[in-house]
This record gives structure tokens, C-alpha cells and sequence, in this order.
């Protein structure tokens, strides 16, 4: 067989140029694997969250600044009642056993709030 | 071929925390953008509130105006209320209380002396009482609490209350007249921070201890003075629109809550800003703001007619859990339940409070006209109107007019009652109620006052 014969066979079954998508095989997956857009989208979520988690907290907080009940007194209304109440003879004995019951009621036990529907009847 | 030779810009290490962390990042993303949405949503539900003029604060915790003045009813409230002999001999299985409830009739006089006793060791307190009754409520004391305005208050109201009993088995109509006057006025500390589920339930106590024994105040032939001021006193208290405010009042109860009880895991987790807070935090706005909506749906309910105000679907009560009955995390279902059942146990005490004291101003109207008129009763209400009723007053399980009866011996004034049907008035009090003084266990058919025409004067 001469050179040139066998460069004819040669020719018919190998390709004349890489087949197209060999360059996007070999190159593509670099520029895919690049990190920056994880690491760009890692931050924006985290950006995001914090930005969210300030803004959420702070209608939390003026919500709850709305809503939330004064504080309840529970005892030692004596000091105010004594001012309030005067010096009636009959008020200052209720002012006398509004503090005694009031002394026992602290050291028995802390007031507690009573569950809605509850009834004292 | 053309390869890149390049090498990797960056260390392969970094890239997969960059992976890792858009990864874990982004669930965390999302819940916090669900937590804003819902943040969002109940600052929405709580501007709407508020741009109404209606409270996101339960008024169960200011406990409504607050006044110094020498001339404030609050400053002997308070100090009566202080003097009541607290304890055993009137609460509890064995207290007086009890046993004026349960006992039998036969019982009845040991009982009295039991109770001219109590009201002795009392007088003091009573005394008091009949002070404030006097003066007008201005508003509560600073620093008085809770506590004083649904126990104590109704300690006095037992003081009032027995006395009215005691004087009315002693023949003495105008002292009677005078402690259910004291005994009803009790009503305005009671529901000074406007009507809530516990003041409307305890005020009704208040009413069905007092008003059910009218007829027997009517019989007893107290002067025309002692009448209007009873009438008076029943007026006062008369709110069309409670249901409507209780449950407004509710529904600021329920957003307070949130933020406020401690009895809850969640509610001490916010102060430590924990994990679990954080988690759970959306969910839980989420169930709040179901139940503002829901708590919105029964207040527009609670603005229609009588009686369609009174009607509510309550769905059956769904089975519960010892983690599920826990708010939050009550079921929609639970939610729905719970608050629809507390609307009508509320609209329902408020309806029956308003019964009672309706037709016992309606029935002291027609006594008053009875005895300036000789003793001709009226044809009907309307002929009340103006000189003894300022309007004919409505029924609010019919919408309509109250009824009025007279037979031979006797008239009635009487509502259909809950059952919206009516029975004619032929029993408007339990049996075991006739002495004013028990409770009715089972509801009569129709409900308001009998009156016998011939009163025996004492």
C-alpha cells in the first residue's frame, strides 16, 4: 500500500476537525465552576436575612409596644390608699386590714392573674 | 483543540463553603422572609385596629380611669371591700354562701340568723358600701389591682345582697329597695373599664342574684322613691352594645397574650432572643392573626340586630392533646372553637343580664303606674311611656317588645327567653329560686318578673 493510499483510508475515518462540541465540553465546565456567583449569592442571602431580620424585629417591637399591657399591681396598695383614702374613722380601719391582708398575701404567695372565665362567685 | 491552561481562579476548598452556605442560607432566607410577611400582616391587623379607635391593649389590665377625687366612690369601694370578713365563713364548701344555695328550705331560718350574724361582724363594710353607693364612680384608685376589682367587689356584692334578703324577710321593703339599689350600683366599678368576658360574667351573677327576687321587692310595697331609685340603678347598667365591646375587648385580650404571658415557653423564649422563639415566631403570628380575623368576624357579628347578634356557628369541640390545647399551637379548628364558644357564653350572659333587668323596669314601671292609677294596670307597656319608661324595652331573644301579662292575681313582664319561644309567662323564675337568694341551675322557660296584683303590705 502506498502513503498515499493510505492516507486516503485515513482520511475516511478519521475526523477532519474536533467535533463542535468539544470546545464547550472542555471549556464551559471551567466557567461553571468558577465560585464567585455561590459565594455572591451566599452573601446576598445573608444580606437579605439580616436586612429581613431587622425589619421584622422592629414591627415585632412597635407591634408589641402596642399592645402589650401595663404592668398590673398586685399589692401594697396601702402607702397610696392612706394618702388617698383620708382620715376617715371607718377608712382608716379598711387602710389597717387592706395592709394586713395584703402582708399575708405576699408571704403566703405571689398574686397570680386569674385565667379568663374564671369567676369568684 | 483549545483548552484552557488557566488554573482555577480560586481554591476549590472556598467554593464548596460558598456552595455550602447558599445552601444552608437559603431556607434560613426563606423562613425569615415568611416571618416578615407575617409581621407585616398583623402590623397591617393591628393599624386597621387602631385606626377604628378600637384597643389592641385588654382593658382587663388598665382597669379603665383613674381618680383621686374626694368625691370618687372608688376611695369606699375600696375600703369597704377591704373590711368584708374574708374566708371560710362565706366562700367554700361549708362557707354561707354555699349552703344559702343548696340548703333546704326547712333550713331557712337557721340560715337567716347565720346571715343576720355574718352581716353584723359586716356592718362596717356595709356601712361603707351605702357611702360609695351614694357618690358617683369616677374611676379606680391608683394602684388598685385586679384582684380588688373581681374578688373583692364581690364580697360586697354578697353584703348587699344578703342584706336585701335579710331585710325582705323582715318585712322591711324600703331597706330592701335600698341594698338592691347598692347591690346593682356594685355594677359600675365592676365594668368600669367597659364590659369584658369576666366582668360581664361576674356582673351577671351580680344581676341574676338580685333581679330575680324583684317580685318579691314589688310585693313588699317599697315607696315610689325606693322604686325609681331601684329603676335608676337598672338603667345604669343597661348596655345594648356589651357584646359588641366585650368582644372587642376580647380580641385585645388575645393580642396582649401574646406578647405577655409568661405561663408560655414562647413568651419567656422572646426575652432570651432563643432559637426556638425564632423558629416558631411566624407560625405563631400567623395563629394570632387568625385570631384577630376571626375575633373581627364575631365583633361585625356582634353589631347586627337583636337577636341575630346572638347567633354564632360554634363548630364541635375538636379533640385536643396536652401540646396541641397549648397556644399557639392550637389548631385552627381549636382556635375557631374556642373563641366562637366564648362569644356565645358571653352574648349569652349579656342577653340574659339585659332580660332581667329590663322587664324589672318594665315590672316597677307598671307597679308604679298601678298605684298612682289607683290600682288600674296598664292596657300594655306603651301606656308607661314617657311618665314611668323612657321606651317600651326590647327583648333581645326576639328583637321585639318585652311581653306584659295580667291575670286575676297576678302580672307578668317576661322575656322569651333563650329558648325564643313563649311559654306565656307562666314560669319566669326557677321554683328553687323563690327566695332570691339560689342560683338557677336549669334556666325557666321564659325569663322577668311575676308580680302578685294584691301585694300584702307589711
Amino acid at each position: 500500500m502506498f502513503d498515499r493510499e493510505l492516507n486516503e483510508l485515513l482520511r475516511r475515518y478519521r475526523p477532519a476537525a474536533p467535533p463542535p462540541d468539544l470546545r464547550d465540553r472542555i471549556t464551559v465546565p471551567i466557567a461553571v465552576r468558577r465560585t464567585w456567583p455561590w459565594a455572591v449569592a451566599a452573601a446576598a442571602l445573608l444580606l437579605a436575612a439580616c436586612a429581613l431580620q431587622v425589619a421584622t424585629d422592629r414591627i415585632y417591637r412597635t407591634v408589641e409596644r402596642a399592645a402589650t399591657p401595663p404592668p398590673v399591681t398586685t399589692a401594697d396598695q396601702s402607702p397610696e390608699l392612706r394618702e388617698a383614702l383620708g382620715d376617715d374613722e371607718l377608712l382608716l380601719i379598711a387602710i389597717e386590714r387592706l395592709a394586713r391582708v395584703e402582708r399575708e398575701q405576699r408571704e403566703a404567695s405571689e398574686v397570680s392573674m386569674p385565667a379568663t372565665g374564671e369567676s369568684w362567685q | 483543540v483549545a483548552v484552557s491552561d488557566r488554573p482555577p481562579r480560586v481554591r476549590p476548598g472556598f467554593r464548596r463553603l460558598a456552595i455550602g452556605a447558599f445552601i444552608v442560607l437559603t431556607p434560613i432566607a426563606l423562613h425569615t422572609a415568611w416571618d416578615h410577611y407575617e409581621a407585616r400582616r398583623l402590623a397591617q391587623l393591628v393599624t386597621d385596629i387602631r385606626s377604628r379607635n378600637e384597643p389592641v391593649v385588654s382593658p382587663l389590665a388598665g382597669i379603665g380611669p383613674r381618680s383621686q377625687s374626694s368625691q370618687n366612690a372608688a376611695r369606699y369601694y375600696e375600703a369597704a371591700a377591704a373590711l368584708v370578713e374574708p374566708g371560710a365563713a362565706l366562700y367554700g364548701p361549708t362557707g354561707l354562701l354555699h349552703r344559702m344555695e343548696t340548703a333546704p328550705v326547712a333550713d331557712r331560718s337557721r340560715l337567716l340568723e347565720e346571715l343576720r350574724a355574718w352581716l353584723e361582724r359586716n356592718r362596717e363594710a356595709e356601712t361603707l358600701l351605702t357611702r360609695a353607693t351614694e357618690l358617683p364612680f369616677e374611676g379606680y384608685l391608683p394602684g388598685t389591682d385586679y384582684s380588688f376589682r373581681f374578688d373583692r367587689l364581690y364580697r360586697l356584692v354578697n353584703v348587699a345582697n344578703f342584706r336585701a334578703f335579710e331585710r325582705l324577710e323582715a318585712g322591711d321593703a324600703e331597706a330592701a329597695a335600698d341594698a338592691v339599689v347598692r347591690q346593682l350600683r356594685i355594677g359600675r366599678p365592676l365594668t368600669a373599664g367597659g364590659p369584658t368576658n369576666l366582668s360581664i360574667l361576674n356582673f351577671s351573677g351580680v344581676l341574676s342574684r338580685s333581679l330575680p327576687a324583684m317580685g318579691g321587692l314589688i310585693e313588699s310595697g317599697p315607696s315610689d322613691v325606693a322604686l325609681q331609685r331601684v329603676q335608676t340603678a337598672i338603667r345604669e347598667l343597661d348596655n345594648d352594645a356589651a357584646i359588641e365591646q366585650s368582644t372587642i375587648a376580647e380580641r385585645a385580650f388575645w393580642l396582649g397574650r401574646h406578647w405577655d404571658d409568661r405561663r408560655h415557653w414562647y413568651a419567656r423564649q422572646r426575652d432570651g432572643s432563643g432559637l426556638e422563639w425564632y423558629l416558631v415566631r411566624p407560625y405563631m403570628t400567623r395563629r394570632l392573626i387568625a385570631t384577630g380575623q376571626i375575633m373581627s368576624e364575631l365583633i361585625a357579628n356582634a353589631r347586627r340586630p337583636w337577636p341575630e347578634r346572638l347567633e354564632v356557628d360554634v363548630p364541635p369541640q375538636p379533640s385536643t392533646n396536652r401540646v396541641t390545647s397549648a397556644f399557639p399551637f392550637l389548631s385552627r379548628v381549636q382556635v375557631e372553637y374556642t373563641l366562637r364558644h366564648s362569644y356565645r357564653s358571653r352574648a349569652s350572659a349579656v342577653a340574659n343580664s339585659l332580660v332581667l333587668g329590663r322587664t324589672a323596669d318594665a315590672a316597677i314601671a307598671v307597679a308604679r303606674y298601678q298605684r298612682a292609677a289607683g290600682g288600674a294596670l296598664p292596657r300594655s307597656l306603651g301606656d308607661l311611656v314617657p311618665a314611668y319608661l323612657t321606651a317600651v324595652p326590647i327583648d333581645p331573644f326576639t328583637g321585639r317588645e318585652v311581653r306584659y301579662s295580667r291575670s286575676a292575681d297576678r302580672y307578668v313582664v317576661y322575656s322569651f327567653g333563650p329558648d325564643k319561644k313563649d311559654d306565656g309567662g307562666v314560669q319566669v323564675t326557677d321554683p328553687a329560686w323563690a327566695s332570691g337568694m339560689r342560683r338557677s341551675r336549669n334556666p325557666p322557660p321564659d325569663l322577668g318578673v311575676s308580680v302578685r296584683i294584691q301585694p300584702k303590705r307589711r
